[in-house]
């Protein structure tokens, strides 16, 4: 059902679902839009591949959660001194709540990557700025097409065994070279594009786009279900009472009755969408 | 997939990733030297412990000579405490001591002790055990060094005298001799059998022998005095020096002779009765004049082509024992004049002990030597007003605990050393085991990279515990007894947001030439207050971004710390203005770019 509604739509929901609780300073908050993200993965992602995500999430988690403590010295909390500088328990802790909101919003970002195809993009930001999304959709292509090309000029430089002996200098060598190759070959391969463009009447004449999106009343549901909740949830954030202390020391805010009703209106309007979505398609 | 074997090269022979991985690997040592060069100009962090100067030529005040001196022997006595473990001196003296009593260095430290009229310590299981080891050794088969047996006997003769004197005047007991403690036959072989056997030495430690032991008419008469003397004099080279070995004096051999021959010196009431009484006055006054013009700018002394403390230890008690023997009549003066002192400290580290030469950690020979020394400079009946600390009782547990960091800093060194081995333990280890299983010495020597990466990192950044850190002794932050230091009224406050006090208007004693940014880094860092701040250590500018958990931009735009001296908002960054005495500095919080802090 997703891959099928409409891509304003789409973008409003995904932006609603991955990125409201960045702005609730609330670690819970963050947790339960990973959670919800990673759900939103395993509908429709193989289960194997997703598990396969995990380790570079924790690599994330735990980069992201070392580096503020290295650059930010708040805190009453000294685990120790570095360069004349404290490093605080409370820093630390941050990068963590920090690092779960970036993963959080990294998970959905991937829905949305995987829903948010090339064709829906341009039509998005077609209108905007036609020219500029044609050369974002050049360059998406681009960039794998050329990683392909290489690939496959380095299988072939070492099936002919011009690609060196193994040491160290005669690979530089080799890639030098194919590199140079490379770059030879996206000049002409650009030429070549151009021509074939000019060829077929490119500005010629006022574009005109095409596009088989239409807005139907289930995009009504969904849109109506993103800004009311994201209103809900901004009106929750607002009014206080929220968001957690974090220097001098660490005061979490306590889970009062709106925090609980804020949580069940997050969970209930991101959840729905995946769910009716599962359903339908099985 | 994140697999640790993908990091070094991926299983194709010929992956770009292995040249990234190899740029990347480059590019952080560059990173990591020049973070190091970085850091050191900081005087924060040094790699190798420096020696600490001081200058006590430059005061001629008495009591401050004796001060300094009297600190440097309690900083080398609580070192020797601290590395052997003891809980003070006379632990250590019954435990440390008494184990190994024939050590020369012990040796040195014992009579330092004994001769030190500010320190009462307890001898007598030491002497016992001194006494039964001489003997086991005299009576073992390979026998004992002569020189060793000479001194040991001297150390044991010096510390019997000791106990004889702690003796109340009623007691009627007979006073104890060298014969209650050794055999008759190591006595016999000390007299007999040591004095000539090893060259120059064995007859420098002989005479001392001789002359501490004080052996009864039986045991040596006076010929065997004068041809011992006679002999020692004719080892003088020609430019007044003594050697072990060629015609070019040498300044420990020099001095120790010196030490030995000068109370041979006839008292200026007595004319040269003996023929012998000139020879020594003639050979003295050579030596004295060849470690005169043998003495270095710094005022110490070098042996052999290297300047080290044993020479210049040697060359003070060499002056000292003049003093004995009535050649110099006021003996401080003589030292001070002579720079000795300052010769001395030059040696010394920052753990309290001394080294042997530049460059190199403190040294058990070094210390004990230099003890020695200052121990000759003091006044020798004890009088004199002396202010620094300094242990005065054998049991006395060390008077100034936070001084030298004691047990924290030997346990935040343990620290420093295993987290790099453990660093480089590991990645050697990655690095051994992808090498076997790849056969590809790339790995091992990625591995080495990474972990020598590692380990400058970790030393660039200077990591410390919080105790060892707050405990750190301050070299801006001086006492109030301290001459150097210039007086000044400090405080925090945020008074413009919130009422509770940062930290009250206290008077400092800071050293000369220090910024407003040491000093406000200092009395943070002692008073455990949070301190976040931006420098660069090259040009020394600094710049203040929150105090006690307040930050810039907290209070509005125009809000951050500034800092008023003497009531008015100096115009340059606080890491370059300069505190004089009697200034009154204050760190304040503004809201408003300084204009309610009465700036206009």
């Amino acid at each position: 059902m997703i891959d099928r509604i409409h891509p304003l739509t789409l973008l409003i929901y995904f932006l609603y679902a991955g990125m409201i609780s960045a702005f609730s300073r609330n670690p819970f908050m963050h947790g339960l839009t990973l959670i919800c993200g990673m759900i939103m993965l395993f509908t429709w992602n193989e289960f194997a591949k997703v598990l396969r995500k995990i380790p570079l999430f924790l690599l994330f988690f735990v980069l992201i959660s070392i580096f503020n403590p290295f650059f930010y010295h708040n805190g009453n909390t000294v685990l120790f001194y570095m360069a004349g500088r404290r490093i605080t328990l409370e820093a630390l802790l941050f990068g963590a709540d920090s690092a779960l909101m970036v993963i959080g919003v990294m998970v959905w970002f991937i829905s949305l990557s995987h829903y948010m195809t090339g064709d829906k993009v341009l039509y998005l930001f077609g209108r905007v700025s036609a020219k500029g999304a044609t050369i974002i959709s050049l360059v998406m292509r681009l960039i794998p097409h050329y990683i392909g090309y290489i690939r496959s000029y380095r299988r072939h430089q070492k099936l002919l065994g011009l690609y060196g002996d193994g040491s160290f200098i005669e690979s530089v060598r080799a890639e030098g070279k194919i590199f140079a190759g490379f770059l030879t070959w996206s000049l002409e391969h650009s030429m070549t594009t151009a021509d074939s463009m000019t060829s077929r009447g490119y500005g010629v004449t006022r574009r005109r786009s095409f596009s088989p999106f239409r807005f139907r009343a289930k995009d009504i549901l969904v849109l109506c279900i993103s800004v009311v909740c994201a209103a809900i949830m901004t009106a929750g954030i607002t009014s206080g009472g929220f968001a957690t202390e974090y220097y001098p020391v660490i005061v979490l805010p306590a889970p009062g009755l709106t925090f609980i009703l804020m949580c069940l209106v997050y969970i209930i309007s991101v959840s729905i969408i995946p769910l009716i979505s599962f359903i339908k398609d099985r | 997939m994140l697999k640790p074997e993908n990091l070094f090269a991926k299983s194709g022979k010929h992956s770009p990733s292995r040249l990234i991985l190899s740029g990347l690997v480059l590019l952080s040592l560059f990173a990591g030297i020049f973070s190091y060069f970085s850091f050191s100009s900081d005087s924060e962090f040094r790699l190798f412990p420096s020696p600490i100067h001081a200058s006590a030529a430059s005061e001629q005040d008495a009591s401050y000579y004796f001060d300094i001196v009297s600190q440097n022997i309690n900083d080398i006595l609580i070192w020797k405490i601290e590395t052997e473990g003891a809980s003070d001196l006379q632990d250590l003296i019954d435990t440390s001591f008494a184990d190994d009593p024939i050590s020369g260095t012990n040796q040195n430290y014992i009579t330092s002790i004994i001769q030190n009229p500010y320190i009462d310590a307890d001898l007598s299981k030491y002497i016992s055990s001194l006494g039964q080891a001489l003997d086991s050794a005299v009576a073992s088969e390979e026998g004992i060094f002569p020189t060793s047996l000479q001194k040991s006997l001297a150390t044991l003769k010096i510390c019997i005298d000791h106990e004889n004197a702690k003796k109340p005047a009623e007691d009627e007991t007979k006073d104890h001799e060298l014969s209650d403690y050794v055999n008759r036959s190591t006595l016999d072989t000390a007299i007999n059998h040591t004095i000539g056997e090893k060259g120059i030495m064995s007859y420098i430690w002989g005479l001392y022998m001789l002359d501490t032991c004080r052996f009864s008419y039986d045991d040596v008469n006076r010929y065997d005095y004068d041809e011992v003397i006679e002999t020692l004099i004719s080892y003088q080279c020609s430019d007044g020096g003594y050697t072990l070995s060629g015609d070019v004096g040498d300044v420990d051999v020099t001095a120790m002779a010196m030490q030995v021959l000068a109370p041979h010196v006839p008292s200026p009431l007595r004319s040269a009765w003996f023929p012998i009484d000139s020879l020594v006055v003639e050979s003295v006054s050579a030596s004295r004049e060849f470690l005169d013009t043998h003495q270095l700018e710094d005022g110490d002394y070098e042996s052999f082509g290297t300047r080290c403390s044993e020479s210049t230890a040697q060359a003070t008690l060499a002056y000292a024992s003049m003093y004995n023997g009535f050649l110099i009549p006021v003996r401080t003066d003589m030292l001070s004049e002579r720079r000795l002192l300052d010769g001395l400290l030059l040696y010394k580290q920052e753990d309290g002990g001394f080294a042997h030469t530049f460059g190199l950690p403190s040294n058990d020979m070094a210390s004990s030597q230099v003890l020695q020394a200052l121990t000759a400079m003091l006044p020798a009946d004890g009088s004199g007003s002396i202010n620094a600390p300094m242990i005065r009782q054998a049991s006395d547990i060390k008077p100034d605990p936070g001084s030298k960091g004691a047990g924290k800093g030997n346990h935040a060194g343990a620290l420093r050393i295993i987290i790099p081995v453990a660093f480089s333990a590991i990645a050697v280890g990655a690095g051994v085991f992808f090498t076997i299983k790849r056969k590809k010495v790339i790995h091992l020597v990625s591995a080495i990279l990474i972990a020598a990466l590692f380990t400058g990192v970790f030393f660039a950044l200077d990591i410390r515990s919080k105790s060892y850190f707050e405990n750190r002794e301050s070299t801006v932050l001086l006492s109030s007894s301290d001459k150097n230091a210039s007086e000044i009224t400090f405080t925090i406050s945020a008074h413009t947001v919130t009422d509770e006090e940062i930290y009250p208007p206290k008077t400092l004693y800071v050293a000369e030439d220090s910024t407003v940014f040491e000093i406000l880094c200092e009395v943070c860092r002692t008073e455990s207050i949070q301190l976040d701040y931006e420098k660069n250590s090259v040009y020394g500018l600094a710049y203040i971004k929150g105090i006690d958990s307040i930050y810039e931009y907290d209070h509005g735009d125009l809000s951050g710390w500034m800092y008023r001296v003497n009531g008015e908002l100096p115009n340059i960054g606080c890491g370059y203005f300069k505190v004089k005495d009697g200034d009154t500095v204050e760190i304040l919080y503004s809201t408003n770019i300084g204009r309610d802090l009465g700036d206009d």
